[in-house]
């Protein structure tokens, strides 16, 4: 039990290794670990971070299997405390319609927590890593098409391509499911089908930049020695690729993740705000910021906007100020030469 | 040493920028005086008369411009003692012969009506009635043999523009002609209008005794004198006996109903010289009302009063609005505007009955009536007993208590307080979850409903908590998962004149004192679906309320409509939600407001 525990320890807090072990196993990510939990803030952030998506996933496994967590439903309304501040019976008080706050700030977290990693891994990862790869390794004309494809993308100004792609797609992709029978209507009454949606068009949009940061590494990789060692022995383009320079893209893809998870948690809780994402019943930040949206209800309520803000605007702060520290971090670890910390 | 160099720049950019002036900048909010009225407005949508349709615009509108007949307020008791005798009950140049002349007659042929409000804690009724504008008096109908009637109108001698030009029959004639005009695309004078003959020809381009109606208008040559005389009457209904005598024919409705519908803003007069010149008239208006337009920048429009009005000059002298926006209530508090409106998140403090805000507060109940309504053409509510379970599924005495915080009164019937004919003892389909069950149960579709969506009108925002609280309350009660669906309201409108929702939300305010606006225009069978948006077919209340097109008394009338009423209620095509309340803080050095309902302008507020 010790060795299990200290092993999964170890794998993110590695002990503090001699020059000599440093040097002789680059790996961008254990140095940019490393540098990372040297600075005491960013150690909370990144606590708090961790928190928040342990929370958010179990309450979306809870969510989906139906399994609960909370005394109360988020969408269960107590007759009795309507607009209550903070009670022993709800801790964060009753919001506007007499629904238990902590409960659907819980929730909330669930749904950016889901949306985000559904984003990141389907948008950025499958597509925009497939893509950038394509483009870079085999560069001339699919290169030109994928990247042309992503500035025409890029131009667009996303919020109103969100606006005009949900309000026209929505009904017919909901109608799809509708067709599908009993498992379609199941889908759609848990949300799925409204989730699937916004990561759908999310996604159409997210893979343009994990593609173009996969791409220059591929290009630089590409260039490699060994690549022309593989080719000539007479490997697939597939497998120099699968092989060989992927496993080297895994630092950056990780770093770029971490970026992502943050933008794109940001953009669903801003859209739902405006009515265009999750819609109710199911609960997102968005729509709890909307419906306390009226400034004057603040200064009677107070309590509808502070839990709730709060945890948001840590977030934001978070990922706003690990950003920051890692862009300062891999500057210095390259411009230095590696292992200076 | 960079960076500061950048900072500084940068500061410096910003401190220069919020120096420059802007040609007409709003002029700073000034302090309290007894000169200028300061109050919170929206920015108007139009100003032109033909084209408004929502409150915000008719603010303004229904202080610049004017038209033959409007209503008025007479008097209003506020001893609560059904008489006005005290001092200042009766208003403006009106005397104890009017009011109880208005009492006797007007009153029970429903040309004056009683509206009731609260003021500071009183309970208060106003009589208003309808009068004479730019015409001299109310000119009774005489009938054709067809069964048309014509009503000729008077001009006032002294009615002129603001530009001192002097009103006549024909520019009436041409403002009538232009509203009906197709390419004005005025989506009011079809029902406003509609009774004059030849209007609705005119706007579906149809033909009208063997001759396709087209609006002419007279232009002016290079040189040639402005002669108002001049110009085209094309609509057949109207006739122009002399400079100052109209002739209105209209179709075979009731004189009352003819009436109501000349006072509403697409019946206003329009001067022919600017309209035509340039589409940005509205701009600068030359009206003929009580106020006339002296500034109008980005949050800021000011309003002055017109001393050419032929009518009661109106006590204060200078309007100005605010329409930049913010929170009014906390403007209220800092003593930069004089009048406001509260909101939910506010009532608390003013209806707390020791501070001084609840001496300051006036409120009243709107003559309208919110809803949702069911298309009774598609499943599952074409089944009477599914609506009817779904009404009796939501407690709204608890959402207008709890939620609402009592800014709304619960509906019970589809006529909202103030309108002759309204019951206050409506019981109507109460709350009551077990036999909602019963009747879902009993219904077509008892074992499994069908998908069902409430359409909401308005991107932009999560739908509202009332909404959700309501869908929730038919989950938990019945068992039926409802989607709520948010579409932009240009489509929302689109959408529901081709039937197009399963269930939807929606409101309806009173254009005038008569239980017709209501009943007639949204219950019967042959209305468009533009009106009569559920497809509500009902033979009986169909013939009730023909009868009641017809019925020369009145209180028969009301009678007729009421019994239509209680059918409808029953059968539910309207799940029946709220009749929202106005809640209006005016500070104490203005006298003699009184929160009127349908935009009637108080010309009698005063300062000390």
């Amino acid at each position: 039990m010790k060795a299990l525990l200290s092993a999964i320890l170890r794998m993110v807090w590695p002990k503090r290794k001699s020059p000599a072990e440093t040097l002789s196993e680059p790996s961008l990510i254990k140095d940019v670990w490393k540098a990372l939990l040297k600075n005491k803030l960013a150690v909370c952030a990144l606590i708090f971070l961790a928190i928040f998506f342990l929370i958010g996933f179990t309450a979306a496994l809870a969510g989906l299997f139906d399994f609960s967590i909370t005394p109360y439903g988020y969408d269960e309304i107590d007759y009795q405390a309507v607009k209550q501040g903070p009670s022993w019976s709800h801790w964060l008080g009753t919001d506007l319609i007499g629904r238990d706050i902590l409960t659907r700030v819980i929730f909330s977290m669930g749904t950016t927590v889901e949306l985000a990693i559904l984003i990141v891994i389907f948008g950025g990862l499958v597509i925009g890593v497939a893509l950038g790869l394509a483009a870079g390794y085999f560069g001339g004309k699919i290169d030109s098409i994928i990247m042309r494809l992503g500035e025409v993308l890029t131009i667009m100004p996303p919020f109103f391509m969100f606006l005009y792609l949900t309000m026209t797609l929505r009904p017919r992709y909901e109608n799809l499911f509708y067709g599908m029978g009993s498992a379609g209507e199941w889908l759609i009454k848990e949300g799925i089908v409204d989730f699937s949606m916004i990561f759908l068009v999310f996604s159409l949009f997210f893979w343009v930049g994990s593609a173009r940061i996969i791409r220059s590494e591929t290009l630089k990789l590409r260039e490699m020695p060994y690549i022309d060692a593989s080719r000539i022995l007479g490997a697939s383009s597939f497998r120099i690729i699968l092989r060989h320079i992927l496993p080297n893209l895994l630092g950056i893809i990780t770093l770029w993740v971490f970026e992502a998870l943050g933008s794109a948690a940001m953009a669903e809780i801003g859209l739902s705000f405006f009515g265009l994402g999750i819609r109710p019943p199911h609960p997102s930040f968005g729509i709890m910021f909307s419906e306390i949206s009226s400034v004057r209800l603040l200064g009677s309520y107070p309590h509808l906007l502070v839990f709730p803000g709060l945890i948001v605007s840590l977030f934001i702060f978070s990922f706003a100020f690990l950003q920051m520290k890692l862009d300062i971090i891999l500057n210095t670890l390259y411009t230095k030469g590696g292992g200076k910390q | 040493m960079k960076k500061t160099i950048c900072l500084l720049a940068i500061i410096a950019a910003l401190l220069f920028s919020a120096c420059g002036k802007q040609e007409g900048a709003p002029t700073a909010v000034p302090a309290a005086s007894y000169d200028y009225l300061r109050l919170a407005g929206g920015d108007p949508a139009t100003l032109d008369p033909h084209l408004v349709t929502d409150v915000g615009s008719h603010l303004y509108v229904g202080k610049l411009f004017s038209g033959l007949l409007r209503m008025d307020l007479l008097a209003v008791d506020k001893n609560n003692n059904d008489d006005f005798t005290e001092a200042g009950e009766i208003q403006g140049n009106y005397e104890k012969n009017d009011v109880e002349k208005a009492l006797r007659e007007a009153l029970p042929q429903g040309l004056a009506f009683f509206d009731a409000f609260k003021a500071k804690g009183r309970e208060m009724r106003a009589l208003y009635k309808l009068i004479p504008d730019i015409a001299k008096e109310i000119p009774e109908p005489v009938y054709n043999p067809d069964g048309t009637a014509f009503y000729t109108f008077q001009i006032r001698d002294e009615a002129k523009f603001r530009n001192g030009r002097n009103v006549t029959a024909w520019d009436f004639a041409y403002s009538f002609d232009r509203a009906a005009d197709p390419r004005t695309m005025s989506s009011t004078a079809e029902m406003y209008l509609g009774d004059i003959l030849g209007v609705w020809e005119m706007l579906n381009g149809r033909e009208y005794g063997g001759k396709k109606l087209i609006n002419r208008v007279y232009q002016f040559k290079a040189g040639e004198a402005f002669d108002i005389s001049k110009e085209f009457v094309d609509l057949p209904g109207v006739r122009v006996i002399g400079e100052k005598t109209l002739e209105i024919t209209a179709k075979n409705v009731l004189p009352v109903i003819f009436y109501w519908h000349m006072t509403y803003p697409v019946s206003f007069v329009i001067d022919k010289v600017q309209v035509d010149a340039t589409r940005s008239w509205t701009e600068n208006p030359n009206g003929t009302g009580p106020y006339w337009l002296e500034k109008k920048v980005v949050g800021q429009i000011v309003l002055r009063v017109n001393d050419l009005y032929y009518g009661f000059k109106p006590l204060i002298e200078k309007r100005i609005y605010d329409t930049g926006g913010g929170s009014t209530f906390s403007s209220y508090e800092n003593n930069e505007i004089d009048m406001t409106g509260v909101g939910i998140a506010d009532i608390q403090a003013v209806r707390d009955a020791s501070s001084a805000l609840a001496k300051e507060a006036y409120e009243t109940v709107d003559m309208s009536t919110s809803y949702i309504g069911f298309n009774t053409k598609e499943a599952p509510f074409d089944d009477t007993r599914v609506r009817q379970a779904f009404a009796m599924a939501i407690d709204k005495d608890w959402l207008a208590e709890k939620v609402l915080e009592n800014m709304a009164q619960v509906a019970h019937g589809v006529l909202p307080p103030g309108m002759p004919g309204y019951r206050p003892d409506l019981k109507g389909l109460e709350f009551n979850p077990q036999k909602a069950k019963e009747l879902l149960a009993q219904s077509k579709y008892g074992d499994s409903l069908p998908r069902i969506k409430l359409t909401i009108s308005g991107t932009g925002s999560a739908p509202s908590v009332v909404l959700q609280a309501i869908v929730k309350m038919w989950e938990d009660n019945l068992g039926a998962k409802v989607e709520l669906d948010s579409i932009d309201y240009v489509t929302f409108l689109d959408q529901i004149k081709k039937g197009q929702f399963q269930m939807f939300s929606l409101g309806w305010v009173a254009d005038y004192p008569d239980p017709e606006d209501f009943i007639d225009l949204k219950f019967h069978s042959k209305r468009s679906k533009a009106n009569n948006e559920t497809g509500y077919a009902n033979s009986k209340v169909d013939e009730l309320v023909e009868l009641a097109r017809t019925e020369k008394d009145a209180q028969k009338r009301i009678r007729l409509y009421q019994e239509a009423e209680d059918i409808i209620i029953e059968e539910s095509p309207w799940l029946l939600l709220f009749h929202s309340k106005e809640i209006i803080l005016v500070k104490p050095y203005i006298h003699d407001f009184f929160p009127s309902p349908m935009g009637i302008s108080n010309d009698y507020m005063r300062f000390k």
